[in-house]
């Protein structure tokens, strides 16, 4: 559950094939068993993220900060609030968007991006993130942090992305950090910083507004 | 899907953009030399635009990276605010290469705009020496005519680029850009507005 958050704006990310450090995980049905008994627990996230956009070519990193809210069943929100403003909020699957000069809502079912990531989303919740057929995925572990690498099937999805990276805490199971490589092999990633489990997110901070 | 959307919208409006309707006053060009188009072309190292486009009723947003690689070399990367790039193409003075662009951009028709809007206000359009000025008034003009159209840059007293223009070699407006204030060697606020269908994008530089 905790790791949905992550997961539903998996949508744009990716990562490495093998990253330094950590070695496959020998029992994943384990694994899974203990990721969903643990996502069970957590009814909703609030916390603070670091986004950066690595442009390896050109040597750029564009950094961008903010909000990031999640509530059982399928409630999401990422706020932007530096450098620039910039709100998506995810509700079901009702989606909307607030930019700096306009709003717009529109349902996710017409967006088949959106669709694969509600379904990774409800899969996360479920603790079968690992069985979702639109990726294959890895799962590997360092003293501190499990890894769950995705990479997409879905020829939809691999125009945009070409593999995400999840990092998972050991203790709370909650998730780290995402990484995302785009289909041209930039990254983006999100830091999650502040946690806090089960406390101060209200279904009216999903409402589009 | 609604991405889909705009993006034929995009591409039905580029294939207007060279349909003109609205008839600009007649434009008398000196042929005075000048250097005042070379003293004001952007110097700059690298600068992030938010960016807003509306396109036929649609709308999308994004930041658009404008770094100089080198002395002739120019990269111009867009992306979403969540990360997801969207293009990037790299400009030189006799070159325009898409180095990425999603499929349902990477048309001839659109990136070839893009390149013109790009050139235009990277001042990379034509030979500025052959720009002649229209005048001695604080908001001086200079022009360059080729066989298809007229290219206007109006500045404020040769101290700064304040619009750009296009026309038909007929005198139909067909692109405008507006300038405002100077940021890192580039304009801080850029609006572009397409005068032949309802096109318009939105700069403004963000502190990083």
């Amino acid at each position: 559950m905790r790791n949905f958050f992550l997961l539903f704006f998996c949508l744009p990310f990716i990562a490495l094939a093998q990253i330094k450090g950590y070695t496959a995980v020998k029992d994943v049905p384990a694994f899974k068993k203990l990721f969903a008994e643990q996502s069970k627990k957590v009814n909703s996230i609030k916390c603070d993220f670091v986004q950066e956009k690595n442009l390896s070519v050109l040597s750029e990193k564009i950094t961008s900060k903010g909000t990031f809210m999640f509530k059982k069943q399928s409630m999401a929100r990422m706020e932007y609030t530096t450098p620039f403003k910039y709100l998506l909020i995810i509700n079901g699957d009702k989606v909307f968007i607030k930019d700096e000069q306009k709003s717009n809502s529109f349902s996710s079912k017409n967006n088949k991006l959106f669709e694969s990531i509600n379904k990774i989303m409800i899969d996360i919740v479920q603790g079968t993130a690992l069985d979702n057929k639109n990726f294959t995925s890895v799962v590997s572990e360092n003293e501190k942090q499990y890894l769950l690498e995705l990479t997409p099937t879905v020829k939809k999805m691999k125009d945009y992305i070409k593999k995400i990276n999840i990092f998972i805490d050991k203790k709370d199971f909650s998730v780290n950090k995402f990484d995302m490589i785009d289909a041209s092999g930039d990254n983006t990633t999100l830091t999650f910083l502040n946690k806090q489990f089960n406390t101060g997110v209200t279904d009216a901070n999903f409402a589009a507004k | 899907m609604r991405l889909k959307k705009q993006f034929l919208f995009l591409l039905t409006i580029l294939f207007l953009a060279s349909c003109s309707h609205k008839t600009a006053k007649e434009i008398a060009v000196n042929n005075t030399p000048n250097n005042c188009l070379q003293q004001l072309k952007p110097q700059f190292k690298s600068v992030i635009y938010n960016t807003q486009v509306n396109v036929v009723g649609n709308h999308l947003s994004g930041l658009l990276l404008i770094k100089q690689m080198s002395a002739d070399t120019t990269r111009i990367l867009f992306t979403s605010e969540t990360g997801i790039k969207f293009f990037d193409f790299q400009l030189t003075n006799t070159d325009f290469k898409v180095v990425y662009c999603i499929k349902k951009l990477n048309k001839k028709i659109i990136t070839t705009q893009l390149q013109k809007i790009f050139r235009l206000i990277l001042m990379n359009y034509g030979n500025l020496d052959n720009y002649t000025s229209n005048g001695n008034d604080s908001l001086q003009l200079y022009s360059w005519k080729n066989k298809k159209e007229i290219i206007n840059y109006s500045t404020n007293n040769c101290t700064e680029v304040v619009q750009i223009e296009t026309l038909s070699n007929k005198n139909k407006k067909k692109i405008n850009i507006n300038l405002a204030g100077t940021k890192n060697g580039m304009a801080d606020a850029i609006f572009i507005k397409y005068q032949t269908f309802s096109f318009d994008i939105t700069l403004k530089q963000i502190d990083r």
